[in-house]
């Protein structure tokens, strides 16, 4: 008689996505709840797929915002991405509207009067700015001009201000654009916080990469019942820490990172008909991580339920 | 209404403050409302429910039976259903009456005109039988309804660059527009035709009301 296999027996395997409050989400939620709190100024830079985005968006929800008939609508933290399609205050401008919900439409000069008005009718506390590398000249204008808007009367509003940025290398982000001699740079560098006006979240430890397994361990306890990944902490920091992954050497790992690593290594695990994830299948998807970045994987044939035909190169 | 939360994708496709309508309330009172909360210039909501980018000439019969269209949009913008704000208008009675989905403003009255009632204005809305011909009064408040303002100008729901409820040309606030009685014979009469309107719109079928007009001829 035959076996039947493991994927014909086993519905097909379910990632997670829930968000998990990591060591980084920590670090990096209590500076922006700090701007909040302090209304304050700061540059907060974090190397890509540490979590910044979903950070954000887990902080922004269920922090008093609601709509409601007949209600004033509060939003105590307005959270926008940098307009990437164009440089102008008017990009800038239709981000922070969009925030708010549908906004007619309207001349620019209304639009930036009524973005004022509405700021401080919604009670906004905080404007964090995600992937602000790309903010141009003209949108640092904006926000100083936003910003100094409702600090004035009738308002009298203080806001504080989070520019969340990708960043690599050791350079502090913006050194060369607040050190231009125009006026504007020195008056926007002055607002920042003067304890944390720049700060680097880090990423994690081996430690704080063990307790993000322990929650994996526990996402995943339905489809992989005997799923033991704690005691591979260690091997998966060393190899989520290579020049290849970590280019600034910084030892420290990023969750995008670990997330695939695992995620990954539990599909192939679960796809096997195994009930936990053993050292070698680890080891081997680490590997892709590390190899697969400089390779062209061609696409060839008909795609099937399993997925695309991969032929290795050389 | 529960209230809506950032994690709800119904956010960002409402406008940024909801109202509901009040009992009885007109759909241009809606919209005027509507400008109010959300800090815009008079016809703001009115121009983004017709779907146009641009502020373009309205016409008052077209705001007292508007379009199914306007209807669902606005709805979809304030969160509520299609019916709720549907009672602010004529439109359900009189797709009942005349038997067809996308009945006319000509089906409810030959002319319209704007009229308001300034002690309505202290509860910011605009009543939505103020409308029909053969009504002058308001009758809760015991009051004519007004078409100009104290500086002689035609009372309009909407103009360019205005904020909602107040005259056009002067700015005065229409809470402000003098508040003259309506004696009681006249209010006896437009309370016998206003109950005459929401009969045929109620109960009145498209057979009698084609045999009453015969009739009447």
């Amino acid at each position: 008689m035959m076996k039947p296999s493991p994927e014909m027996s086993r519905p097909p395997f379910l990632v997670q996505r829930r968000f998990i409050e990591t060591a980084f989400e920590s670090r990096f939620q209590g500076l922006l709840r700090v701007a909040q709190q302090n209304r304050s100024w700061h540059i907060i830079a974090a190397v890509p797929g540490s979590g910044k985005s979903l950070g954000i968006a887990d902080l922004v929800t269920h922090r008093g915002e609601r709509k409601r008939a007949g209600e004033q609508t509060v939003l105590p933290l307005l959270a926008i991405r940098s307009p990437k399609n164009s440089a102008t205050e008017q990009a800038l401008g239709q981000a922070l509207s969009t925030a708010f919900g549908v906004v007619p439409h309207m001349p620019w000069y209304a639009r930036r009067t009524w973005l004022v008005e509405m700021m401080a009718k919604t009670e906004v506390e905080c404007i964090i700015v995600d992937d602000a590398q790309d903010l141009s000249r003209y949108h640092f204008a904006f926000l100083k001009e936003l910003t100094d808007n409702l600090a004035a009367p009738p308002y009298e509003r203080q806001i504080g201000l989070c520019l969340v940025v990708a960043h690599s290398g050791n350079g502090a982000p913006f050194k060369e654009v607040f050190a231009r001699p125009e006026i504007l740079w020195r008056q926007f560098e002055r607002r920042f916080d003067t304890e944390y006006p720049v700060c680097t979240v880090l990423g994690h430890t081996a430690d704080e990469v063990r307790d993000i397994l322990t929650t994996f361990e526990d996402l995943y306890q339905d489809q992989l019942p005997d799923l033991r990944l704690r005691p591979w902490a260690d091997s998966i920091c060393a190899w989520l820490t290579s020049p290849i992954l970590d280019p600034d050497g910084t030892k420290r790992v990023t969750m995008d990172h670990v997330t695939r690593l695992v995620t990954t290594s539990l599909r192939r695990a679960y796809e096997q008909g195994a009930t936990n994830v053993e050292a070698p299948l680890l080891s081997e998807v680490a590997n892709l991580l590390l190899r697969r970045r400089n390779e062209m994987i061609p696409i060839d044939g008909t795609a099937s339920d399993k997925g695309l035909p991969i032929r290795e190169v050389g | 209404m529960e209230g809506i939360d950032l994690s709800h994708p119904a956010w960002f496709t409402t406008f940024p403050c909801l109202i509901a309508p009040h009992p009885e309330e007109a759909f241009v009172s809606l919209l005027l409302r509507c400008d109010e909360a959300n800090g815009w210039a008079s016809g703001t909501t009115y121009t983004h429910v017709r779907g146009e980018s641009s502020r373009h000439a309205y016409r008052l019969p077209d705001l007292v039976v508007p379009s199914k269209l306007s209807v669902d949009t606005l709805a979809g913008r304030l969160c509520l259903p299609s019916s709720t704000i549907a009672a602010t208008t004529y439109l359900s009675g009189l797709q009942r009456l005349f038997e067809t989905a996308t009945p006319s403003p000509g089906d409810l009255c030959s002319s319209f005109q704007f009229r308001l009632c300034p002690l309505c204005m202290n509860e910011r809305h605009i009543l939505r039988y103020h409308f029909l011909l053969g009504i002058t009064t308001c009758l809760q408040h015991r009051l004519f309804l007004l078409s100009l303002c104290t500086c002689g100008a035609t009372l309009r729901p909407f103009a360019s660059r205005t904020s909602p409820f107040t005259c056009s040309v002067c700015t005065q606030d229409w809470r402000e527009l003098p508040h003259v009685p309506a004696p009681p014979e006249v209010r006896l009469r437009e309370q016998q035709i206003l109950a005459s309107y929401e009969w045929w719109l109620k109960y009145g079928d498209r057979a009698s009301f084609l045999m009453n007009l015969v009739l009447q001829w």
